[in-house]
């Protein structure tokens, strides 16, 4: 590990532990978290990982999974690994990173017409369930054009939440038109599915990080509470569900550490991400459920902070594609390649992009 | 104190691609030779022909020194081989247990005569059974009752082995013996011995499995002489050298592969729809996910580390996921299992039948758990 890593986690640590308590997680539904935002952009974390020319820290992708990982443990609710990535990805295309919340919807296709000389576009229509839509910024992309769709005023809101309270409205743009700043050719290598792996990636590194917190907290539970006169953790049936937990944690982490290893603009990538999702998604379902039943009727209450971690894993193993998406483009893949599953497993590069 | 473990991610070195390469050319000629078929759980088939090629080919005794007959090459590379041979359903079976760990076990603490038996195991001639189980010691390992009593130039063994893989093929079994008296840790006082199957004193006896397969057997041990040259490790040391090995037993790749023939031969007969993709997309990303933790391992044993914990939720998770294989495959396609014949239908009888097995050999499930519980600070 790095040194700046560890500089980076113990920054980042130092601030979650100051300003993502209880009361600002529980609030943060229908107010945007102000304290817990400028403190997380005040060590510059938006700009993290951006090139240094680019105005950025220039971390690398390990690092920042480290981050997101941290946010998910803390239950963070704002999109802190959303714009880390975004303004990476956004600044890779040539376009300015910028200093407030990004977040990624993956296509909105749907809802843009380019003028034909690709110096303006236009939106017309609903993006349902952007995170955050009404604080932060968007990066999308419309056929073979990246867009940044600034924060505020220009769309119709609708407030929805996501199981874990965390908002994600629809928006509805009103023929707004965007100049060419906002615009950018699809850098080499990208294609539609692009800002979808990066997506997943962001998930699956949050719940890997809030199931290291759900594992913890169940652990110390079995071991401070006792009943029949000693300890949960003295007993096998205890012992043996949390032994469950820790393979899932385990291999989600492991999961997410090889997506994170994957050359970013390899062919493989994608698949190296379908995989993190996959198994960060199952992981996530089994370790919440053993979480709250080693926990008892207390991980079940609003004041207990258990909650605020499991209902972000089953919210968040849902977004970006939830594990039948994922599953599904890795065996339609299989099955094109009429191969051995063994010999796709194996492969690398372009023998392995999904 | 966290209660993750962490798997770094590795990536294969470039020269595996090389020795992949090499693994697969080998494989089609012993098909083509007629050597094997494909069938899953392959590293309980015991093919001499199959290990002798092996032997010639350089893929046993792969990291161990050139003067004893290995080939100094790397774990990685050796990870790459079995893999591949497993991943083919190749017959493994008879040199698998010496390759593994019999044969690392004696280049460690064996004697010189001892050592003399490393040329043969990396020809794929000489083969090994383990000697660990009785009949009133399974999970609980410190409850073996074979006695080692001294004698003079050796050791007198008596007591009885069971549940012991090939004993009716094998020439050597490694057996735990209590060779001093239990004292207060039930741990002590056990020795490993090279004893020879042949030899008088130790009688085999045959016992079927349920799927009617002759594997396992009953050995016992009358009086039967050891010399001193082939103790493993120093007298006493039995327990720690038993537990130091599981971490090589316990992470590799025969322990989420043992059903992988079937997994091939579903997605062969599987519709190209959907819900079919969503099935094989499942089973790829699990493997693939059980392969990456498997190659850390391997390399964290290539750096000397003792991976212990991270062997054991290997094996756990893989023994879940192969036993789950047969039923994800039923949810998949309709295929009756069938006896006998090649095929799809053979194939998922074969693992229908052995799949309870998984989760027991090489230390069962819920021992497992209870070793992964203390490893985060339960109990």
């Amino acid at each position: 590990m790095s040194e700046f890593k560890d500089i980076l986690i113990d920054q980042t640590t130092r601030v979650l532990k100051d300003y993502c308590n209880h009361e600002v997680i529980e609030a943060a539904d229908n107010t945007w978290p102000d304290a817990l935002w400028d403190a997380l952009a005040k060590i510059e974390l938006p700009l993290a990982l951006v090139d240094p020319d680019a105005g950025g820290a220039g971390a690398d992708l390990d690092d920042v999974g480290a981050l997101i990982r941290l946010s998910g443990n803390f239950a963070a609710p704002v999109p802190i690994g959303d714009t880390m990535v975004a303004n990476w990805l956004w600044s890779v295309a040539g376009g300015a990173p910028v200093a407030g919340p990004v977040v990624i919807v993956p296509d909105s296709g749907s809802i843009c017409t380019h003028d034909s000389a690709g110096r303006s576009t236009t939106l017309d229509g609903t993006l349902c369930g952007v995170p955050w839509g009404q604080n932060a910024s968007i990066l999308t992309v419309a056929g073979n054009t990246l867009i940044l769709i600034p924060a505020g005023g220009d769309a119709a809101c609708e407030q929805q939440h996501n199981i874990a309270g965390d908002p994600r409205p629809d928006l509805t743009f009103f023929n707004v038109t965007l100049d060419a700043d906002h615009t950018r050719p699809l850098p080499e290598g990208w294609d539609s599915s692009t800002l979808e792996e990066y997506g997943a990636l962001i998930r699956s590194a949050q719940m890997v990080g809030a199931m290291d917190r759900a594992l913890a907290l169940a652990v110390e539970h079995a071991n401070m509470r006792n009943q029949f006169g000693r300890p949960l953790a003295k007993f096998q049936a205890i012992q043996q569900q949390l032994a469950v937990a820790v393979e899932q944690v385990a291999s989600a982490a492991a999961a997410l550490d090889g997506a994170l290893a994957a050359t970013s603009n390899s062919a493989d990538f994608g698949f190296a991400v379908a995989v993190a999702k996959v198994i960060t998604g199952r992981a996530a379902t089994s370790v919440a459920a053993i979480a709250h039943q080693v926990h008892g009727a207390i991980g079940f209450s609003r004041e207990y902070d258990l909650q605020h971690v499991t209902r972000r894993l089953w919210a968040w193993r849902e977004e970006y594609g939830a594990e039948l998406l994922w599953q599904r483009r890795i065996g339609k893949r299989v099955l094109a390649g009429k191969g051995r599953i063994w010999d796709f497993i194996t492969a690398s590069g372009e023998d392995q992009k999904i | 104190m966290s209660a993750t473990i962490t798997f770094p991610a590795v990536s294969l070195p470039p020269q595996t691609e090389e020795v992949r390469r090499d693994v697969r050319a080998f494989l089609q000629t012993c098909r083509d030779d007629g050597v094997f078929t494909p069938s899953g759980n392959s590293w309980a088939i015991f093919n001499a022909e199959f290990s002798r090629r092996c032997g010639a080919a350089g893929f046993l005794g792969m990291t161990w020194p050139n003067e004893v007959g290995g080939h100094e090459r790397s774990m990685l590379e050796r990870y790459v081989v079995i893999e591949e041979m497993l991943a083919a359903g190749a017959p493994v079976g008879a040199h698998w247990v010496a390759d593994r760990q019999s044969g690392p076990q004696i280049l460690r603490h064996g004697s010189d005569a001892a050592k003399a038996l490393l040329p043969k195991i990396a020809a794929g001639e000489c083969y090994f059974s383990i000697g660990m189980s009785e009949p009133d010691a399974g999970s609980d390992l410190a409850a073996v009752r074979t006695k080692a009593t001294r004698v003079e130039g050796g050791w007198q063994i008596t007591g009885t082995k069971i549940w012991t893989t090939f004993a009716h093929h094998s020439h050597y079994i490694i057996v735990l013996a209590r060779s001093a008296p239990q004292t207060d840790n039930r741990r002590e006082g056990f020795t490993q011995f090279i004893c020879d199957l042949s030899a008088p004193g130790v009688t085999v006896r045959p016992i079927v499995n349920l799927a009617g397969t002759h594997e396992f057997n009953e050995v016992v041990f009358d009086a039967h002489f050891v010399s001193d040259d082939f103790v493993v490790g120093a007298p006493g040391q039995g327990w720690d050298l038993v537990t130091g090995e599981l971490a090589f037993e316990r992470s590799g790749p025969d322990r989420f592969l043992s059903a992988h023939t079937l997994v091939e031969m579903a997605v062969e007969a599987a519709d190209d729809d959907d819900r079919s993709a969503e099935i094989i997309g499942g089973l790829v990303a699990r493997l693939a996910n059980l392969r990456q933790m498997s190659v850390s391992v391997a390399s964290m044993l290539e750096a000397g580390q003792s991976p212990m914990l991270e062997a054991v939720i290997v094996k756990d998770l893989g023994a879940v996921f192969e036993q789950e294989v047969p039923d994800t495959v039923r949810s998949m396609i309709d295929v009756a299992p069938q006896m006998g014949g090649e095929g799809l239908a053979r194939e998922m009888a074969h693992s229908v039948l052995h799949a309870p097995s998984f989760s027991i050999r090489g230390g069962t499930r819920e021992i497992l758990r209870g070793m992964i519980a203390r490893g985060v600070g339960l109990r």
